[in-house]
């Protein structure tokens, strides 16, 4: 019986060596590519009618949009409306790998902690250059409190830039254990159920309701990862 | 034949979103509150997950100069207290966030608010 870590292993596919670096073609790059092609199918194919009065995919995937819009409106402001593409991208693709993950046999690519950091990360480096571009050198002054008397700086600013940079561990982390934590546990509970025989029907109860649960936490998951993105947005561009 | 009778419920619907534009502050500059609203199991593991991260990048820090200068064990000791630091006041500002600090006015409406947003009131059901 498969041990309840094996559905993380990654797999080649396509091996891809370029210089010395392997970029193979694995399971996990191949679920992204999978979920980028959903995507593109849910929205485009919804948007295709453009019916004054949707029908249920056209709903959903105005519905997609008008939740994002909110949530940047709500917790960006005004001025973060053009990064709404941004934020849509990113939402939709954490969902569509979440979701993607709850279907049995294939691979979740958001319970691998590389593939959140990268997101992280990422996010990290496009918040901070939003706010140099927008704030210059004023920026830095982000790292120090007003008021705060001059003698504590030595103390403050460290401190300031270590909470700064923890913004994207957190974040990865935070999406990784959930998706990795919740995925085992399906896995433990599966392997209760064969292991226990007749028994078995106590852990399979359990494991239907934990599948229901993981696919709250996969939206959620999503939800909590863009809007942090958005609160990290609302703090660039307006400081303090 | 039918052109002008569908321009006049058109030109009302224009109006309509018009109106549902403003109401929503897509055309003007309003500022809506930054708010957050969850579970108490939900808060626990964020600021668990925020209070970890930031010693996380601390001590990784730390550990990096002293390899660099060969100074260990002197950054990863200081860096190892100024992530705890960080961490404490990652959990300093998001229980803020929550309203929960007593004594403190609110400095900034927009960034402590422990009333729920729009869009923002769903529970987290436990992990978050």
């Amino acid at each position: 019986m498969a041990g309840p870590l094996e559905q993380f292993e990654i797999k080649t596919l396509v091996p891809i060596t370029v210089g010395t670096t392997d970029a193979s073609f694995t399971n996990a790059s191949l679920f992204m590519a999978i979920a980028v092609a959903a995507i593109t199918v849910f929205i485009v194919g919804g948007m295709r009618g453009r019916a004054l009065v949707p029908g249920r995919w056209q709903s959903m995937a105005e519905l997609s949009y008008e939740f994002i819009a909110g949530m940047v409106r709500d917790n960006v402001g005004s001025k973060g409306r053009q990064y709404f593409p941004l934020i849509f991208s990113l939402f939709m693709f954490i969902l569509f790998g979440n979701l993607l993950g709850m279907i049995p046999y294939s691979f979740t690519f958001t319970s691998h902690i590389i593939v959140t950091f990268a997101l992280a990360a990422f996010i990290f480096v496009v918040v901070t250059l939003v706010a140099l571009a927008k704030h210059g050198l004023h920026f830095f002054t982000y790292f120090f409190p007003q008021g705060a008397p001059l003698a504590t700086a030595p103390l403050i600013i460290p401190i300031e830039i270590l909470s700064y940079l923890s913004r994207p561990v957190s974040l990865s982390i935070r999406l990784f254990a959930n998706m990795m934590a919740g995925h085992t546990m399906l896995k433990v509970f599966a392997i209760f159920t064969v292991a226990m025989g007749v028994f078995g029907f106590a852990p399979l109860a359990v494991n239907v309701a934990l599948i229901g649960f993981e696919i709250l936490v996969a939206v959620l998951q999503a939800y909590v990862f863009t809007i942090l993105t958005c609160l990290y947005l609302h703090d660039a561009i307006h400081l303090h | 034949m039918t052109e002008p009778r569908r321009s006049q419920p058109l030109k009302e619907l224009g109006d309509r979103l018009a109106k549902a534009r403003t109401r929503q502050g897509l055309n003007g500059n309003a500022e809506p509150a930054v708010g957050q609203s969850r579970s108490s199991l939900g808060w626990a593991f964020r600021i668990g997950v925020d209070l970890v991260s930031a010693l996380v990048v601390g001590v990784g820090i730390g550990w990096f100069l002293d390899r660099t200068f060969e100074t260990s064990p002197l950054f990863l000791v200081l860096f190892f207290f100024l992530g705890s630091a960080a961490g404490a006041l990652n959990v300093w500002r998001l229980v803020e966030r929550m309203g929960m600090v007593s004594g403190t006015p609110p400095s900034d409406p927009s960034e402590t608010k422990a009333v729920p947003g729009p869009g923002d009131d769903r529970g987290s059901a436990g992990r978050d």
